[in-house]
């Protein structure tokens, strides 16, 4: 089993996680208004408890996560998530065949995308966990010069006087997608399970919820300066799509720009949610190889396209439970690991190891355990 | 399987019969039938004794006054034991550097074969195998395909030992290891790894000694066989070895940790382990100062990645994406195909494999009508096709400048990798414009961060991350590059730079 | 065998993709530069196109070889979308109007309840790209079409570009996008103002209605009655300004492009309620940021007057009714020393004072007030519930403008 390393991991997550949350609040919640920056804060603020938990279960294990995922309940848990998960992907994969559909690929039966993008995906993640890290590696740095090309262009068009009044439709109507929206955040753990779990600067789950909050808020807010607060249009996916790729104040030719950093940020959320169900399928049916995982969530994702999964209300219904069904049992196993370690004796011969080995023959074995593995 | 000929014979040791000794040679190389195979007789202290050589592949100096002259005027030794006569002459008559002795038959043939001379005496079971060797060899001449402004200008050559020698010549220490292997069961041919001892990660290294051992073929000819052989996944466009043809880059290599592999009669040396960045690195970005070598590199990853895209974008936007295409430009586009009979993709492919065919027939042509290519490369396929409304002009401008930016690859491998994805780049955004574009793009770079070289992943140090200099795409100045390359082993001696400033004479101009 | 599997799906897939078809290649498409929305003479909606024809063996935009290279179309419908329908479908290559610069509105449709509807059905058919600048023509949409040639030497799609540029730079007419449009119209903020332009006659003898000769429309508008070009009625300090005649269509100007843009068009809920001349489109379009200098006739000098810094906009938001405060500092540029500066302030501030009658009369809040008031609410029902536009309406306004004499 390959994993990913830590800054593969951080890159994943910050990309695929920020564009889906990003989207999550652009395209499918038109009642925000221009304040979606706030809920998308709020959303990261509600995930740190569960980044935290991950953060002190990271450090309490010291080993790879998947690697204590053998037991009975461990794998039903590892189960739930790979569906959430692929539920992900259906969403992903029917986000980005419309949407390229709607740019000009109008003459391109959208089916006909969807099975070119399943393709990818199948292509792309079978070469496994890390080569999908590693080209999160290259996208961020990618991703990351269009979008300050698009800023930079746009710089003049941005009225930050578009972001007042500054709770848009109110309190209310802002506080009530959170829990979806923490829902969507728990792709964290799928993360989580597919790391290396060396405990570092590098990958650190609070830290990385901070860096999504500033990514997907930030980009929210410069997205909200570039058009009024508006009432009365349509509230369709297709319009804001619209709005985002085109927002009529920036020459056309800059969408070339747009495009590609869209497309990059899709093909990361896809290939990470892939990639995720792939490795909670293994986990949960550990004899299943690596290929047939993939072809298997792949070929499920596709199949589920079809249905109405991928509507507003069941994304919602579906990342509201899976906020709960995930969050609960990270806490509770963390609560649980916490209170053991509290309520071990302090007496205990390994809270006081000896300063000196009393057996010299163990003096290697005690180096060679500090000793890094070679890569 | 089919057996050697006269393999019982070619196993067989030698006897103290002088003529059949001379008579299994003579059987083992087929005379006389085959004529290289040259017999001297003749008679030296009291003993008859016989020196067999491959004619052309011995120098006749070496054996006329290092052998034949010594042999001739030597005194006689009436007293001396039959079986120490092949000693006697190697210690006091023979005025050559090299001798080794030999009882076996398979070690005097392959002596003979590398060009060496095999001297047998009457009574003796041991023979001596000389160093004659004197065949003709290309001279060290300027690198062919790897050419730099400032830096070397030697080039490896087929002959394995010189090629050793230039390396040496760069890497002067003793511990610089020379291991020479065989491959070929049937036809062997010598390979030499070279590797610093003690830098050079030891399991990289016995992985290496691993795969080449273990090869089963009779007969490999070239280091590019062999790549193909020992690789991690042959099936994969993109090269897991690197191929270079210059000594000082292999030297540096070295230093760093890696693994020069030569082989005989080839004049390229294979380094492993890579990275994706060996392959855009060329040899004088270390040579010339930091400031022009990240500008040229810059360049040339520029240019490689309009090699790549230039075309498919071209496809991808005209055909599907026109609105980001200013409409002065798109009417000019429109305004040149007006005639044209072939749709986007067409014109384009057929302009691509136009190109493809100029820069191999530019390879294979004979020199004499090599500058009748320029003609019928830029006047009757450029100019003829644009008048007879072939091909749009802009789509000349287009494979020409995709063409340029290929040239700037640094290595041979990369510029048909580039230019094979460039097709599968073009086809898909006819088909799919931008979207399939970047779909194959991932594909691509998953494929990339997967591939391995010798077990490291070639995407490394960036992805997977691993501690290293500021020289990746942008070269930073040489006194910030103070690690090791990261295929080094932890422990190695060679360090870039000794703790400390290295630029300490700095301190002394402040005082 | 897994990879050989995908590779063969691809393969497959690829049978299905389009790409090669005659109608996808760049030359077979019709790039509308400029859409028209007019009203036929049965009431229905008619559209005009203008697009470059393609030939080969040469550039078809080059203005110099003489006769339009540039073909016209049009279609009826009982509403845009019904229209549009039929133009593609009667029209002999693909009907682009992804790269269309301009949008050209006759006025009796622009004032029509039913723009708005229009308007919609134009930004959702999400085939035009928003960026195209949207124009109310005093007269038929068709005839402005007609009008539009390219500069010499230039492309048309070029030459009205450059062209809107110009005037925007010189502040006659605002900054405007199709979207811009779209989205201030269904906005909690401010109004749109769209670009109001119209053709000229092919004669243009420079008189007015009043026998007067009235200011060019590059000419500043003129503050003394001691030049000849003054005229139209005097105001407190002397003659006022003649640009106040300064509407398109009667701009006494000559040239080969008979188009004049001059000014703009009041939007009130998606529908035309009037329009601003010259002179008050500029300090429309200083006071909203898009300009920072201007030029201005004074005691015989055209001097330029250039802003210090964004115009400020203190608002008294009170319950029952808004106060407004503007401030508008001002450097003077004269090419000679000796200017009034005082009677400068004056005149600006008449003219300021005149735009917000203008704009409360005809009831519509153009200047961006709205969202500096939007920062005193927290929410949009907070907000909408103020009702800003029509207190806007009946608000005191206080015009303060300083002028001083720049430094070189």
């Amino acid at each position: 089993m390959d994993y990913l390393p830590q800054r593969s991991a951080a890159a994943l997550g910050l990309i695929a996680l920020s564009t889906r949350l990003f989207f999550a609040i652009a395209i499918d919640l038109p009642q925000l208004l221009n304040a979606g920056w706030l809920c998308a804060l709020a959303a990261c603020a509600l995930t740190l408890p569960l980044a935290l938990c991950l953060g002190f279960l990271q450090q309490r294990w010291a080993a790879p996560p998947a690697s204590k995922c053998t037991g009975i309940p461990a794998r039903i848990f590892c189960g739930a998530l790979c569906l959430f998960s692929l539920h992900d992907l259906c969403c992903v994969m029917r986000f980005f065949t419309l949407s390229a559909s709607h740019t000009l690929l109008e003459d391109v039966r959208p089916w006909l995308l969807t099975l070119l993008l399943a393709a990818c995906a199948l292509l792309g993640c079978l070469a496994g966990v890390r080569a999908v890290g590693g080209a999160a590696r290259v996208g961020l740095w990618v991703i990351g010069l269009m979008l300050a090309i698009t800023v930079l262009v746009q710089l003049t068009a941005l009225n930050p006087g578009w972001l007042a009044p500054l709770l848009g439709p109110g309190l209310p109507v802002l506080a009530r997608p959170l829990p979806h929206l923490a829902g969507l955040m728990t792709g964290l753990t799928g993360l989580w399970l597919m790391g290396d779990g060396k405990a570092g600067k590098a990958f650190s789950p609070p830290a990385l919820v901070g860096y999504i909050a500033l990514a997907a808020g930030g980009l929210l807010a410069l997205w909200s300066m570039l058009a009024p607060m508006m009432t009365g249009v349509p509230d369709t996916r297709l319009f804001y799509f619209d709005r985002l790729l085109t927002n009529g104040r920036v020459t056309a030719s800059l969408q070339l720009v747009l495009l590609l950093a869209w497309y990059g940020g899709m093909l990361t959320m896809m290939s990470f949610s892939t990639v995720c169900s792939a490795r909670l399928l293994t986990l949960t049916v550990p004899p299943l190889p690596w290929p047939w995982a993939v072809c298997l969530c792949v070929l499920g994702a596709l199949g589920a396209t079809a249905l109405s999964l991928a509507d507003r209300q069941v994304i919602q219904w579906i990342n509201l439970v899976r906020w709960v069904l995930v969050t609960l049992p990270i806490l509770g196993a963390s609560l649980f690991l916490a209170m053991r370690r509290k309520g071990e004796s302090p007496a205990r011969p390994e809270a006081n190891p000896s300063p000196v080995s009393p057996d010299p023959a163990a003096e290697p074995a005690r180096l060679a355990g500090k000793r890094r593995p070679v890569p | 399987m089919e057996k050697v000929p006269n393999e019982r014979l070619l196993r067989s040791a030698l006897g103290p019969g002088l003529a059949d000794n001379v008579a299994a040679l003579q059987t083992l190389f087929n005379a006389p039938l085959n004529k290289d195979l040259v017999v001297r007789r003749f008679e030296t202290c009291g003993f008859s004794a016989a020196l067999l050589y491959i004619e052309g592949m011995a120098g006749s100096q070496a054996l006329g006054e290092g052998v034949l002259r010594p042999c001739l005027t030597a005194p006689p030794a009436p007293e001396l034991p039959a079986q120490e006569r092949t000693n006697h002459l190697a210690q006091a008559v023979l005025s050559l550097a090299g001798t080794a002795s030999s009882d076996l038959m398979s070690e005097l043939v392959q002596a003979l074969l590398d060009g060496q001379s095999a001297l047998l005496a009457e009574g003796c079971g041991q023979a001596l195998i000389l160093e004659t060797r004197g065949y003709e060899k290309r001279g060290v001449e300027r690198p062919q395909n790897e050419s730099v402004v400032i830096g070397a200008q030697q080039g490896f050559v087929e002959n394995l030992r010189t090629n050793i020698t230039l390396i040496r010549r760069v890497v002067r220490s003793p511990m610089l290891i020379t291991e020479m292997l065989q491959v070929g069961c049937q036809i062997p041919s010598q390979v030499a790894l070279v590797y610093l001892k003690g830098v050079a990660s030891q399991p990289i290294l016995e992985e290496v000694r691993r795969r080449i051992l273990s090869l089963k073929v009779d007969y490999l000819a070239d280091s590019g066989q062999l790549q193909a052989f020992i690789e991690d996944a042959p099936m994969q466009l993109i090269p897991q070895m690197l191929q270079t043809e210059r000594p000082d880059r292999a030297a540096h290599c070295v230093c760093d940790g890696q693994i020069a592999i030569l082989m005989d009669n080839s004049p390229y040396a294979l380094i492993a382990p890579i990275t994706f960045f060996h392959l855009i690195h060329a040899a004088d970005d270390n040579y010339l100062r930091w400031q022009y070598a990240t500008f040229t590199r810059l360049l040339r990853t520029l240019g490689l990645l309009m090699s790549l895209y230039l075309p498919g974008l071209y496809v991808a936007l005209t055909t599907f994406h026109r609105q980001v295409i200013p409409l002065d430009l798109l009417t000019s586009i429109a305004e040149s195909r007006a005639r044209v009979p072939f749709p986007v993709l067409v014109e384009t492919l057929i302009l691509e494999l136009s190109f493809f065919m100029i820069n191999e027939a530019g390879i294979r042509m004979s020199s004499q009508i090599g500058s009748a290519l320029g003609i019928v490369g830029g006047l009757i396929l450029g100019q003829a096709a644009v008048a007879a409304d072939v091909i749009s002009p802009i789509l000349i401008i287009i494979v020409a400048l995709s063409g340029l930016g290929n040239y700037v690859a640094p290595t041979y491998s990369l510029s048909i990798v580039v230019e094979i994805l460039r097709l599968s780049l073009v086809l898909i955004a006819a088909l799919a414009g931008l979207y399939g574009i970047a779909l194959l793009s991932f594909v691509y770079l998953c494929a990339l961060c997967a591939a391995q070289s010798l077990g490291q992943p070639m995407m490394a140090p960036f992805a997977p991350y691993r501690p290293h200099n500021p020289d990746l795409l942008l070269r930073l100045p040489a006194w910030l590059q103070k690690r090791r390359l990261f295929l080094a082993s932890r422990a190695s001696w060679l360090k870039r730079w000794r703790p400390g400033d290295a630029r300490s004479w700095r301190k002394g101009d402040k005082k | 065998m897994k990879k050989a599997l995908a590779a063969t799906f691809l393969l497959l897939l690829c049978l299905g993709l389009g790409g090669c078809g005659l109608t996808q290649q760049p030359e077979h498409q019709a790039y509308v530069i400029t859409l028209g929305i007019d009203r036929a003479q049965n009431g229905q909606v008619e559209v005009w196109v203008q697009v470059p024809s393609i030939g080969g063996g040469g550039s078809s935009e080059d203005s110099g070889s003489g006769g339009s290279k540039y073909e016209m179309f049009s279609a009826q419908g009982a509403d845009l979308s019904d229209a549009l329908d039929l133009l593609a479908a009667t029209l002999p290559s693909r009907l682009q109007l992804t790269l269309t610069k301009s949008v050209v509105v006759a006025e009796a449709v622009a004032r029509s309840q039913d723009f708005k509807h229009i308007l919609d059905d134009l930004v959702l058919s999400y085939h035009i790209y928003d960026s195209a600048a949207v124009i109310v023509t005093r007269g038929t949409a068709r005839d402005f079409l007609a009008a539009q040639k390219p500069s010499i030497g230039i492309r048309l799609s070029t030459s009205v570009m450059a062209a809107l540029e110009q005037f925007r730079q010189s502040g006659y007419i605002p900054y405007n996008t199709l979207y811009d449009l779209f989205s201030a119209n269904h906005s909690i903020y401010s109004d749109p103002v769209l670009i109001l332009a119209d053709t000229g006659p092919e004669d243009t003898q420079g008189q007015d209605g009043q026998g007067q000769a009235p200011a060019s429309a590059g000419e500043p508008p003129s503050l003394d009655g001691q030049t000849a070009r003054n005229g139209g009625g005097t105001g407190e300090d002397g003659p006022v300004s003649t640009a106040q005649d300064a509407y398109p269509g009667t701009l006494p100007r000559t040239g080969p492009n008979l188009n004049q843009y001059m000014g703009c068009a009041l939007m009130r809920d998606g529908q035309m309620v009037g329009t601003l001349d010259g002179v008050s489109s500029r300090w429309l379009c200083v006071l909203r940021g898009e300009v920072d200098s201007v030029s201005y006739l004074a005691q015989g000098q055209a001097l330029e007057l250039r802003a210090q810094g964004a115009p400020q906009a203190h608002l008294e938001l009170g319950e029952q009714s808004l106060e407004i405060q503007i401030e508008l500092a001002l450097r003077a540029y004269p090419p000679r020393r000796n200017i009034d500066l005082e009677q400068v302030r004056r005149r600006v501030t008449q003219d300021i004072t005149r735009l917000f009658a203008q704009c409360q009369q005809a009831g519509v809040e153009p200047l961006n007030l709205a969202q500096r008031a939007a920062l005193g609410f927290p929410t949009v029902d907070s907000f909408t519930a103020y009702a800003f536009r029509e207190k806007f309406c009946q608000a005191a306004v206080d015009v303060s403008v300083t002028v001083e004499l720049g430094q070189e």
